[in-house]
């Protein structure tokens, strides 16, 4: 295969399979939508009071309920994203089979598989606004800017949600996700979430900065606080480039599996 | 229950200009070539292999607009990857695939769109229930909203599904699931469609039901492709067919012809006949021992008469021979032995 698959996708096409997924969400919303953030909520507050209070100092100029509430703003996405596309993608392409009903129709793998990490990103993009709510009422919210959180971590979440969709598409039982799912949720511990990157050992460092979702969290927070810099745009080529490249791979390891 | 009043599918065909050129496809008497025309399906040296195993090796046939035509074999004889081939879903090793006139190589989806699809596993969507299985489906054919919508309830109306109509797809029987298949395949107003074993696990209730239903659509010529182990199915559907065997073709046209053509008009079934070798006969009896039954071929039943005599302590069956002998024989009566 040559050039980008990339290219290949019909983002027309791409909607039917996103809408496919809105609809089933929409008669499951009382099961998909609020539950899953009860957790996330809970943890703003553990964090913010609990531990919290603990930590008198400021946390890179910040109080500490700021700098972790876009942490968790950020994780909860991210996970979501994770999740919708390992098990939830996974039951719908060998369980359910709906990929090969959905790749009986004109719409091809390219925009079947954008269609379905598009998906993932937008759960995340509106669990992120729903933290948001909760992060407003602790008035923790300072910037307008805060209003591109949520697209900062949809782009994000695409890239996470592609390489969790790469990875689905090249495992051959359920049991696999094990390794993914244990090696995406540590790095999400060094991910600057909970605590700023420079208190990691150096190497840690550099693979912690290495990793796209700390872009995320740093813009986010970032954003948050209405304190961009030349680094942030840095930050934002970093999440789009490798959301790209992560979305090229997850769709050829799709086509090639769909295709044999 | 008018299905030839639906418009037509939003994404519009345009005629290819022309068919894979210098392509001589030769095939049974029943099939002529005449160039420029275009055929349902053309499958040239079509040739299927997953790493070294061949699934289907170099075939030759061509289906005829408006044509029930049938694919039969044992089980991993490669029929339905034959047909994955023709609604690519399943890429080409080698050889031609023209469907409609379009290749399947390089106009997916112009064929995607004309092609209904009645895969062999069920793949309805258990998320959603049955109205909306249709609605979402059309939406992948880009059909619009309102039109999808008063197709479906057409369908479910055709296929005898309206009271199912809110029923989550889970809740159906595995007959109602085979019926929500053929309506979704439908929903596209397709020109082609393809059933592999349609009916395999229905009662007969249902599948005399489902039989009525394609006979309906043969009416509107609508093309149609269909793979069944019931050979009775066959010879009833099937204006003409293939048996295929290890991803070749062994024989090809009409059942009724096949059936003269390879085996005589009355055999006598023989059972438990275990040990015993086979008579020897008057010339025009052809004999065949298979496990424990002796099958005796003849074009006329007085010449098996006789017969029956001599196996007076056995069970015996003189009947006309049909497409089940041909199956038989063409692909091995003893093949599981
Ligand atoms: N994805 C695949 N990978 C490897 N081999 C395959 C694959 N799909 C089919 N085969 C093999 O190709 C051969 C033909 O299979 P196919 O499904 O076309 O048979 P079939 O005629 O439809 O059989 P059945 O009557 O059992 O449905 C079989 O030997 C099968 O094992
Ligand atoms: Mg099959």
């Amino acid at each position: 295969m040559s050039g980008s698959t990339l290219l290949q996708i019909d983002f027309f096409d791409a909607f039917a399979v996103w809408r496919r997924n809105y609809d089933v969400n929409l008669r499951l919303w009382k099961a998909e939508v609020l539950p899953p953030l009860l957790e996330p909520a809970v943890s703003i507050l553990a964090f913010g009071w609990g531990i919290g209070s603990l930590i008198a100092a400021k946390v890179t100029g910040i109080p500490y309920l700021m700098f972790v509430g876009a942490g968790i703003l950020v994780v909860t996405g991210l996970v979501r994203a994770i999740l919708e596309c390992t098990y939830g993608a996974y039951f719908r392409m060998v369980y359910q089979s709906t990929y090969d009903a959905i790749l009986s129709t004109p719409i091809g793998v390219a925009s079947l598989g954008a269609g379905e990490i598009l998906w993932a990103a937008s759960k995340a993009a509106f669990d992120s606004l729903l933290i948001m709510v909760i992060l407003l009422l602790f008035d923790i919210l300072h910037s307008p800017m805060s209003v591109l959180i949520p697209v900062v971590i949809m782009v994000g979440a695409t890239g996470l949600a592609a390489v969790a969709f790469a990875y689905t598409a090249s495992i051959s039982s359920i049991y696999q996700y094990n390794y993914f799912i244990g090696v995406a949720f540590s790095s999400l511990w060094i991910c600057g979430a909970y605590f700023p990157v420079d208190r990691l050992p150096l190497v840690l460092q550099y693979l912690s900065w290495a990793l796209p979702i700390t872009s995320v969290v740093d813009l986010s927070r970032d954003l948050m606080t209405g304190r961009l810099d030349s680094w942030s745009m840095l930050e934002a080529a970093w999440i789009i480039v490798s959301a790209l490249l992560a979305g090229e791979i997850a769709l050829r390891r799709l086509s090639k599996r769909m295709y044999q | 229950m008018r299905i030839s009043a639906f418009s037509n599918p939003s994404r519009k065909q345009n005629a290819p200009s022309s068919a894979v050129a210098g392509i001589k496809v030769s095939q049974g008497n029943h099939c002529e070539q005449s160039p420029g025309r275009r055929h349902a399906v053309e499958a040239h040296r079509l040739m299927k292999k997953y790493g070294t195993f061949t699934a289907v090796d170099e075939i030759d046939f061509i289906v005829e607009r408006g044509e029930s035509f049938g694919l039969l074999g044992p089980n991993g004889a490669g029929k339905s990857t034959t047909m994955r081939m023709i609604y690519c879903r399943t890429p080409l090793t080698s050889g031609h695939l023209l469907v409609e006139g379009w290749d399947v190589r390089h106009d997916q989806s112009k064929i995607k769109a004309l092609v209904g699809i009645v895969p062999q596993e069920n793949n309805l969507d258990p998320d959603l229930n049955v109205i909306d299985n249709l609605n979402v489906y059309a939406r992948y054919f880009r059909i619009p909203a309102g039109e999808a919508q008063d197709r479906a309830e057409e369908l479910l109306d055709f296929m005898g599904l309206t009271e199912k109509r809110n029923t989550w797809v889970e809740a159906l029987s595995g007959g109602m699931k085979r019926r929500l298949i053929v309506a979704r395949a439908l929903m596209n107003n397709p020109k082609v469609l393809v059933l592999d074993e349609p009916t395999t696990g229905l009662d007969p209730h249902v599948r005399h039901d489902l039989w009525d239903r394609l006979r309906e659509l043969r009416r509107r010529q609508i093309t149609i492709l269909l793979s069944t182990h019931y050979m009775e199915e066959a010879q009833t559907l099937c204006d003409r067919l293939i048996i295929m065997d290890r991803g070749k073709i062994l024989a090809l046209g009409k059942p009724l012809d096949l059936i003269e053509r390879n085996v005589s008009r009355f055999v006598l079934e023989v059972h438990e006949v275990d040990g015993r070798s086979p008579l020897s006969l008057a010339p025009k009896v052809i004999a065949e021992a298979h496990g424990a039954t002796h099958y005796y071929f003849a074009p006329s039943p007085e010449l098996l008469t006789p017969l029956i005599s001599k196996y007076s302590d056995h069970k015996s069956l003189l009947r006309p021979s049909n497409l089940e002998d041909v199956f038989l024989k063409l692909t091995g009566r003893d093949r599981l032995d």
